[in-house]
């Protein structure tokens, strides 16, 4: 053997900090045998938060402050556009931002986010950015599934958004069917349910012929299951179950909708997310 | 030659290793520290390895019972043909049960002895849900009905449901059976199911049992009652200035299924059932 004692050193060594970075990757992996993770009650724990800041710091979008503007507009055109992005009050902009509704800066961040750091994120916000990237990429089917992960972990903008996009990949799959509608309706309505009146925007833009008083069993079904799903989901992961939270001002958006049928052009001051 | 051979190999395995361990990093959790005051969770793995059932080992964990618990032997059938709401199958759906305060036997044994003079600012959920019941007792149902309202927005299903009924009965006593209180009952009792009660499928049948055929044009009705009185639990909780509960199954509904099938096909079983001493 002509190795000298050096070479001999080396490749040991060599081979020793390879097979523990190996053994390091495969400990982690979820195969079964290796440990998981499985964080059943420490739902808010300071671990948690250090990961969520460590994960916001990485796509460089960690949670501004809430700031908004004020918007001149007539009643018409607030009722033409998609309201669930309006707020009357400054409350209901806290409520858009408690849900996770996204600002301007967070849709301009889209196509800058690192897709790879928002993977698996455990918490909504960033979760409803990483879908919403990916919605924009035209990964409908993926978007989908990761706003509805958002839409458990609370994030009621999330679940709007999710199940539109359920919605169009089974229509494209399908094809039309009502099924499909009833499953759009009874999504929509677990929304409201969670807190959010203005989802008739979605509604009427995307089910405009629908009839409610023909498949109200079906839909109310499929709403029970879906809401009921919410909870399992949050007993297998540990992660609460969002409960109602109804949006401020639905009395004043109602009548504002009656005004705005009469009197379009009367102006309103509203505000936006920036 | 060899030595090359070796050096090489040796490097590839290096770098192999490296970048292992670098891929693994940006996913990897952040360590635990000594810090971290909430008692680390049991894992999932550990479950597996001790055997058993791990959704059983889960609900466990989740459900916690508090008290000695007492399991004893019942017929199925017997417990299918009654209000069987506040029945445990299983010492996770005790502890669901506790967790929403469902009362105990020797609890509702004890509703005339509950202080009605006592100030209900700080109860807790069970006891204001008592409270609740024994207003209910004495008669005073309006006062009851808000009483039990209270305690279901602090998580209370039964409380929940108990004030569906009640207002119910109170509606019909006063203007007779009417659509519209059928109505309001049917979507009560589907918001108890939302939040996670299956057996409210008793009261449905007790107090509805043809509902649906009655009332196919209603099912509107009932629909937006049902999103309506979600959003009260929510508006009462915002109120109160607390969380609004979410929906939260409860467990050993595959259970319960299948001795409702045992019993369409006339046969029955003897089950455990679990009780909090």
């Amino acid at each position: 053997m002509k190795i000298s004692i050096r070479v001999l050193v080396v490749v040991s060594l060599s081979g020793a900090l390879g097979l523990a970075g190996l053994a390091a990757f495969l400990a982690q992996r979820p195969d079964g045998t290796a440990p998981v993770r499985n964080d059943l009650e420490a739902v808010d724990s300071p671990l948690r938060q250090r990961d969520r800041a460590h994960r916001g710091e990485n796509i460089g979008r960690t949670v501004p402050p809430v700031k908004y503007r004020n918007v001149h507009l007539s009643l018409g055109e607030v009722t033409k556009m998609d309201s669930r992005q309006v707020a009357l009050s400054v409350e209901e902009i806290d409520w858009m931002r408690r849900h996770n509704f996204p600002d301007s800066a967070d849709l301009a961040s889209l196509a800058t986010l690192d897709e790879k750091a928002l993977r698996g994120v455990r918490d909504p916000r960033l979760a409803t950015l990483h879908g919403l990237m990916l919605m924009r990429k035209g990964e409908t089917f993926a978007a989908s599934a990761v706003l509805a992960h958002a839409g458990a972990m609370g994030s009621i903008y999330a679940a709007e958004e999710s199940a539109v996009a359920e919605y169009f990949v089974l229509q494209e799959r399908l094809g039309p069917s009502i099924e499909n509608d009833d499953v759009l309706r009874a999504r929509l309505e677990v929304a409201r349910i969670m807190g959010d009146d203005r989802v008739d925007f979605l509604i009427e833009k995307h089910l405009p012929g629908y009839s409610i008083a023909d498949r109200a069993y079906q839909v109310q079904a499929h709403t029970t299951v879906f809401l009921g799903k919410l909870g399992e989901s949050a007993q297998l992961t540990g992660w609460p179950a969002p409960g109602p939270d109804p949006r401020p001002n639905a009395e004043a958006w109602r009548r504002l909708q009656e005004t705005a049928a009469t009197q379009p052009q009367t102006p309103v001051e509203v505000y936006v997310l920036e | 030659m060899r030595k090359q051979t070796l050096l090489l190999s040796a490097g590839l395995l290096l770098l192999l290793g490296l970048a292992a361990f670098l891929e693994l990093r940006p996913a990897a959790p952040v360590a635990v520290s000594a810090t971290d005051s909430q008692p680390r969770p049991p894992l999932l793995a550990r479950m597996v390895a001790q055997g058993g059932d791990v959704l059983a080992s889960i609900f466990a964990a989740r459900f916690p019972v508090r008290g000695k618990v007492r399991a004893s032997e019942a017929d199925s059938n017997v417990l299918l043909s009654q209000d069987s709401r506040r029945v445990a199958l299983s010492q996770a759906e005790l502890g669901w049960l506790q967790k929403h305060a469902y009362p105990t036997d020797a609890a509702l044994d004890a509703l005339s002895s509950v202080d009605l003079a006592a100030p209900e600012g700080s109860l807790s959920s069970e006891a204001m849900t008592l409270r609740g019941l024994a207003l209910l007792q004495r008669g005073a149902v309006p006062e009851a009905i808000v009483t039990l309202r209270k305690a279901a927005a602090q998580g209370a299903i039964y409380a929940y449901e108990e004030a569906a009924i009640a207002e119910y009965r109170q509606r019909v006593a006063q203007s007779g059976k009417a659509d519209d209180a059928d109505d309001v009952l049917r979507a009560h009792l589907e918001v108890a199911q939302i939040l996670g009660d299956y057996k409210v499928d008793y009261l449905t049948a007790t107090y509805l049992p043809d509902y649906r055929d009655r009332n196919p044009q209603r099912a509107e009705a009932m629909q937006r009652y049902t999103s309506e009185f979600m959003r009260q639990l929510g508006l009462g909780a915002q109120a109160l200035g607390v969380t609004a509960p979410g929906p939260d199954p409860r467990p050993g509904g595959e259970q319960w299924r299948d001795l409702q099938r045992l019993s369409a096909a006339g046969e029955s079983a003897r089950v455990d059932v679990y009780v909090a001493e």
